[in-house]
């Protein structure tokens, strides 16, 4: 099968052996998956977190 | 191995630092007027203040010096460890926890969560169950935190033959802040503490990946370490495999990692009493959720960086001194615990304005420790001089009493101080992470259940709150003294009774945490006591209807 890399500094995909990804230098998915989800852990708490910055107040009663 | 910092730029930075936190205990002694100040100090909280506080609270020297050492050694897999306390330390926590808990806790009146949980249910037994149980497992965690920023310090100042000195010394300064300032002292340096040790760990992150040639290059070293068989997993159990790849599934190795380290903590960052004090003291929701923006970055930012720093330590110390980092400390007679103040000091050694940089990270580790131990002491000093104290005199004067009185909780804290300077003498050594562990587990076993029914149910049950909490502690203590190999060694009496450390040793099961096995049947109880037994107004109802029939 004839190979052909993507070239990307950051994320390489080796198309000819279907299994290599390389994020930053690491290829354990179970490894990179676990930055990738901080980051994403991170975007959503400041999303939540400016959305509802100004949300009006539940009335305490609600409890 | 280095010889320690220059002490003329890390003796002004610390002196500037002494004067800031006195400055900050004086400001939350002249604020503090009611034992309500002394407990919540809302009148002063703010969502920057909350956020940094939060995190600097959770987020300590056993975060950094401990798990960055355990990082070193099982690798970047600690980093699901950094998601968790995000995803479930932070997101969960404020938003399905932290407003509730605030709108119910002024509703209630509640100053502490032992205080919480009583009056939620009603229960005198639960409230002084949830303060014992402070009393007795906190010290623990607050000793673990303090011998890891008197490590660092010892280490990384050389001043070893003067350990104990350093170790009462940081114990006494934070002591006294906490004594006179209340949470609006320990909140406010937390802040401030918080603010050094962001800037303290982007640095070392920078200069870790700068030094080993950039990200992807020093990600490409560690793992390449393992894959050419260049220095072998030491300290490692069966089922490693290499600092850039998770363990073997269902290994010793993987069970170690995942259940003690993983779970252990992430889980048990929600039941953390010292955590839940800062969701009281909000003004509003606005407050809590504005501070997951700050508290994020934040945790992001220092876990993230120890885990990592900690991981790639492997590939300095390979390319330098030819071993990798547990060996490294292995033949300078330490342990896993001084892996992170001893790389600190060695790299920056290299680099121009060193000194500077390690005399900030020294810093921001003596932060990182007094920032927790400060909000371990005032949860523990509130836990006796509020709770039990207000229960006891309720019990003498058969009356409902609410203590007003700053001075038992001052009295207490002195105590706690105290007895936390003991437990640091009789604790195992290289025990941060796993004391930490142990902790917050306990917590998450007993009263997690118990705290999420409180917060969501409309007619919160205490049979079930009781049957669950007695199971949960039971579980988690039979499992932890008995079977687990990892927390008997707190209290051997597995060793005492029978001669073995563990009751099935050479088994995988002694590598299985407590938490796995106490909190679901914590929960199960929980669930078959609210199904099984109906709740007692329903009885009388159906009692009513068939008398009046």
């Amino acid at each position: 099968m004839k190979c052909s890399m993507i070239p990307l500094t950051v994320l390489i995909v080796s198309t000819c052996q279907g299994e290599m990804m390389n994020f930053f230098g690491l290829t354990d998915p179970w490894i990179w998956g676990a930055y990738v989800a901080c980051f994403l852990c991170v975007a959503l708490c400041c999303t939540y977190g400016w959305i509802t910055r100004n949300k009006k107040e539940e009335s305490e009663d609600d409890e | 191995m280095s010889n320690g910092i220059s002490m003329e730029i890390f003796l002004p930075m610390l002196a500037i630092f002494l004067v800031a936190t006195i400055a900050l205990g004086w400001y939350g002694y002249k604020n503090t007027k009611s034992n309500q100040e002394y407990l919540l100090g809302r009148n002063k909280s703010n969502s920057v203040i909350i956020a940094l506080s939060y995190g600097a609270t959770f987020l300590s020297a056993s975060a950094v010096i401990g798990f960055g050492g355990q990082a070193a050694v099982h690798g970047m897999s600690l980093l699901w460890l950094c998601f968790l306390n995000l995803f479930l330390g932070l997101f969960v926590a404020f938003v399905f926890f932290g407003t509730r808990t605030r709108k119910i806790g002024r509703k209630l009146g509640a100053s502490t969560f032992a205080d919480l949980l009583g009056k939620i249910y009603k229960s005198n037994g639960i409230r002084a169950f949830t303060a014992i149980l402070i009393i007795v497992m906190m010290p623990i965690y607050c000793a673990a935190v303090l011998k890891g920023g008197v490590n660092s310090l010892a280490v990384i100042t050389g001043l070893t033959q003067y350990y104990d000195l350093i170790l009462i010394g940081l114990a006494l300064i934070v002591g006294i802040y906490v004594i006179y300032g209340g949470i609006i002292a320990v909140m406010y340096n937390d802040a401030l503490q918080a603010g050094i040790m962001f800037i303290g760990m982007a640095v070392i992150l920078v200069v870790t990946y700068t030094t080993l040639g950039g990200v992807s290059a020093a990600n490409g070293s560690l793992t390449n370490l393992w894959d050419s068989g260049l220095i072998t997993g030491a300290g490692t159990l069966p089922g490693f495999d290499g600092w850039t790849n998770f363990s073997e599934f269902g290994s010793n190795e993987w069970l170690t990692v995942v259940t003690t380290f993983l779970l252990g903590v992430g889980i048990g960052a929600l039941t953390q009493p010292q955590l839940v004090v800062r969701f009281m003291s909000a003004n509003d929701d606005k407050t809590l959720n504005k501070s997951m923006i700050i508290g994020s970055i934040f945790m992001i930012t220092i876990v993230g960086a120890a885990y990592t720093v900690g991981a790639l330590s492997n590939v300095y110390f390979y390319n330098n001194y030819g071993v990798g980092a547990y060996q490294y400390l292995q033949n300078l007679h330490l342990g896993t615990d001084f892996i992170i103040p001893e790389f600190i000091l060695d790299i920056f050694s290299t680099v121009t304005f060193g000194d500077i940089f390690v005399s900030l990270f020294l810093l921001s580790l003596i932060c990182a420790s007094i920032s927790t131990i400060s909000a371990l002491m005032h949860t523990i000093g509130s836990a006796g001089g509020f709770d039990l104290y207000t229960l006891a005199k309720s019990r003498r004067e058969k009356k409902p009493f609410n203590s007003q009185s700053i001075r038992i909780n001052r009295i207490c804290t002195m105590i706690v101080m105290v007895l936390v300077v003991v437990y640091c003498y009789i604790m195992p050594s290289d025990i941060i992470a796993k004391a930490t562990s142990l902790f917050m587990g306990m917590t998450a076993a007993a009263l997690l259940p118990t705290f999420a029914h409180g917060l969501y149910s409309k007619k919160p049950r205490k049979d079930a709150a009781v049957a669950s909490i007695v199971v949960g502690t039971a579980s988690y203590l039979i499992w932890a003294l008995f079977i687990n190999a990892g927390s008997s060694i707190f209290l051997p009496i597995c060793k005492w009774i029978t001669g073995s450390k563990v009751l099935f040793m050479n088994s995988s099961i002694m590598y299985v945490d407590a938490l796995l096995i106490a909190l679901p049947l914590s929960i199960i109880t929980m669930i078959l006591v609210l199904m099984l037994k109906k709740a007692p107004s329903k009885i009388q109802d159906q009692e009513a209807e068939t008398v009046s029939g």
